[in-house]
C-alpha cells in the first residue's frame, strides 16, 4: 500500500459499497449511496421516493471508499490542478484537480479525498477520521455544489425559505447573516428550502429552485439566541464545531417557484431597514456562483443564459440593515414584504 | 451603472461613448471603462461589416447587455445603448447602415450615432469581441 494510504475508516451506516442503500434527493438531484448521512441520503433502500414526480432525472451515486480505492480511479497522468485554497499560514486546505476523463479529484486537508465523475454520476469519497458530520458538510458545501454544475444546473451562493410553492431566495456576502435569517423565517412559519447554495434552472418564463439538503448551519450566537426550545423545534442537532452547530432540519425536496430574491447588505449609519426594488448587477450574478473552476465553453453560456433569465424576470430587492436588527426581527420584516409581494404577483 | 432609459414616449439618446460600462471576471472582478469619449469617424470602418466570433456570446440583463468571451473567460458590460448598438451590427450589413437604423431609432444626428458606433467598435475589436469585414476584403 503506497505509504499515506490507509484503509477506510468504519463510517456510520456505511453497508456493501456495491449497493446504493440510501437514498435521498438535493438540488433535484437524486443521490444514492452506500452510506447514511442525515438530512443527504437518509431514506433507506435503492429508490428514491421522488423519482416518479416527473422531474428530469438527474442520478448520483455516492460511494465510501478506501483511499487505495479512490487512487486507484484516479489517474496517475494527464491530470491539471485547477486551483488550491490555503490557510493563513499558507497550508494548502484544498487542492482541485481536473481530468478530462475522470472528471475532479478534491483533496482537502482536513476532510478527505473525493473523486467527482466529469458527468457528476459517480462521487467516490475517502474521508479522514473526522466526525461523519463534518466530512459530509463537505459534501454538501463542495462536493454536491459541484454536480448541480454537472448536470446542468447553476448553483449560486444564498439560502432560501418558501411560502407554499413560491421561494425567496437570500443573498448576501460570507457571514452576511442569510442562514441565520432564513432559520428565524422558519421560526416564523416559513419553509426551510436552502442553506448556502441555491440550485436555479430555468423553467418556462420562470425560474425553478431545487431545494438542497435538509442542513442548516447556525452559529453558536444565534443558537444561544434561539435557545434550546426553539432549536427543538427548528430540528435535531447533527453536529457541533467551535463555530456552529450542524441543524437537520424538515424539508420537501419538491423543485419550487423562486419567487423573488433579496440582497442582503449591512450599513453601518442606516437607521432602519429598508427595501427597495432593483435590477441585479450581472456581476453580482455571475460572481455569486457558487462554482468557478468548471469553465467549460457549455457551462459559462448555460450560466450566462440562466442568470440573464433570472435578471429579467425575478423580482430582485436589496435590503439595506441596521445592524442593530436582530436576525428574527429582519427575517419579520423580509416575511411581510415577501408575501406581499407574493400575493401581488398572483 | 444606472439605466438611461426613459420610459416616456421616445428613448433619451445618452451617448454609449460616454458612459461607464464594466469588465468583470469571475475569478478578478474589475471597473474598466468601456468606450472613450474618443469621437471618430472611420470611413473605412462604416462600410466595414461586423459580425461576433464563435467564442463571443451576449445576452440582455435587466439593466445591460453582458457580452462573454470564451476565449478569455471574461464578461463585459454594455450600458443599454451599447447592447443595442451591438444588436443592430448584428442585424445589418454594414456600420452605416446601423448608424442609419440607430439615428432613427433614437432620433438624433447621424454623425453622432457614427462616432459612437466607431468608437464602440474600436473598443469591442480591441477586447477580441468583434470583427469587421472592410469592403473587398473577402
Amino acid at each position: 500500500m503506497p505509504p499515506g494510504l490507509t484503509e477506510p475508516r468504519p463510517a456510520t451506516g456505511a453497508s456493501d459499497s456495491r449497493t446504493p442503500a440510501w437514498t435521498g434527493r438535493a438540488f433535484g438531484i437524486d443521490l444514492h449511496a452506500n452510506f447514511r448521512a442525515a438530512g443527504i441520503v437518509e431514506q433507506a433502500g435503492p429508490t428514491a421516493p421522488h423519482e416518479d414526480d416527473g422531474v428530469p432525472a438527474r442520478r448520483s451515486h455516492l460511494q465510501l471508499v478506501s483511499d487505495v480505492a479512490l487512487e486507484a480511479a484516479w489517474p496517475a497522468a494527464g491530470t491539471r490542478t485547477l486551483g488550491y485554497l490555503h490557510d493563513d499560514e499558507g497550508r494548502s486546505v484544498l487542492t482541485i484537480a481536473e481530468h478530462p476523463d475522470a472528471g475532479f479529484r478534491l483533496e482537502a486537508s482536513y476532510y478527505g479525498r473525493f473523486v467527482v465523475s466529469a458527468d457528476g454520476g459517480r462521487v467516490l469519497c475517502a474521508p479522514t477520521p473526522v466526525a461523519d458530520w463534518e466530512w459530509q458538510a463537505f459534501v454538501v458545501g463542495q462536493i454536491l455544489p459541484l454536480l448541480v454544475v454537472l448536470h446542468g444546473l447553476e448553483g449560486l451562493h444564498g439560502s432560501a425559505v418558501s411560502f407554499a410553492d413560491d421561494a425567496i431566495g437570500l443573498v448576501a456576502s460570507s457571514c452576511g447573516g442569510k442562514s441565520s435569517l432564513a432559520v428565524n423565517l422558519v421560526r416564523r412559519g416559513a419553509a426551510f428550502a436552502a442553506d448556502d447554495v441555491l440550485a436555479l434552472e430555468r423553467d418556462g418564463a420562470g425560474t425553478a429552485l431545487h431545494p438542497g439538503p435538509a442542513l442548516a448551519s447556525v452559529r453558536h450566537a444565534e443558537a444561544d439566541v434561539i435557545g434550546p426550545a426553539g432549536l427543538a423545534e427548528l430540528g435535531t442537532v447533527v453536529g457541533r464545531n467551535d463555530h456552529e452547530l450542524r441543524l437537520a432540519m424538515q424539508r420537501d425536496a419538491r423543485p419550487l417557484n423562486l419567487a423573488a430574491l433579496y440582497f442582503i447588505e449591512r450599513a453601518e449609519h442606516e437607521p432602519s431597514l429598508t427595501i427597495e426594488a432593483i435590477e441585479p448587477d450581472p456581476l453580482q450574478l455571475l460572481s455569486g456562483s457558487h462554482n468557478a473552476f468548471v469553465r467549460t465553453a457549455e457551462r459559462l453560456v448555460g450560466q450566462l443564459d440562466l442568470y440573464a433569465h433570472v435578471s429579467r424576470s425575478v423580482p430582485a430587492f436589496r435590503a439595506v440593515v441596521w445592524p442593530g436588527i436582530d436576525a428574527y426581527g429582519l427575517a419579520c420584516l423580509i416575511q411581510d414584504h415577501a408575501l406581499q409581494m407574493i400575493a401581488g404577483s398572483s | 451603472m444606472t439605466s438611461d432609459w426613459d420610459n416616456g414616449e421616445s428613448r433619451r439618446y445618452p451617448s454609449a461613448a460616454s458612459k461607464d460600462g464594466h469588465e468583470a471576471s469571475t475569478h478578478e472582478p474589475e471597473e474598466a471603462r468601456m468606450v472613450e469619449d474618443t469621437p471618430n469617424r472611420d470611413a473605412t470602418l462604416l462600410a466595414s461589416s461586423v459580425r461576433l466570433p464563435e467564442h463571443v456570446v451576449h445576452r440582455g440583463f435587466a439593466a445591460e447587455t453582458v457580452v462573454l468571451n470564451l476565449k478569455t473567460g471574461k464578461y463585459h458590460g454594455l450600458n443599454p445603448v451599447g447592447g443595442r448598438m451591438l444588436e443592430v451590427l448584428e442585424q445589418t450589413e454594414t456600420v452605416q447602415q446601423a448608424a442609419r437604423q440607430l439615428a432613427a431609432e433614437y432620433e438624433q444626428p447621424i454623425e453622432t450615432i457614427e462616432e459612437d458606433l466607431c468608437s464602440l467598435c474600436a473598443d469591442l475589436a480591441a477586447r477580441d469581441l468583434i470583427e469587421t469585414n472592410a469592403p473587398g476584403a473577402d
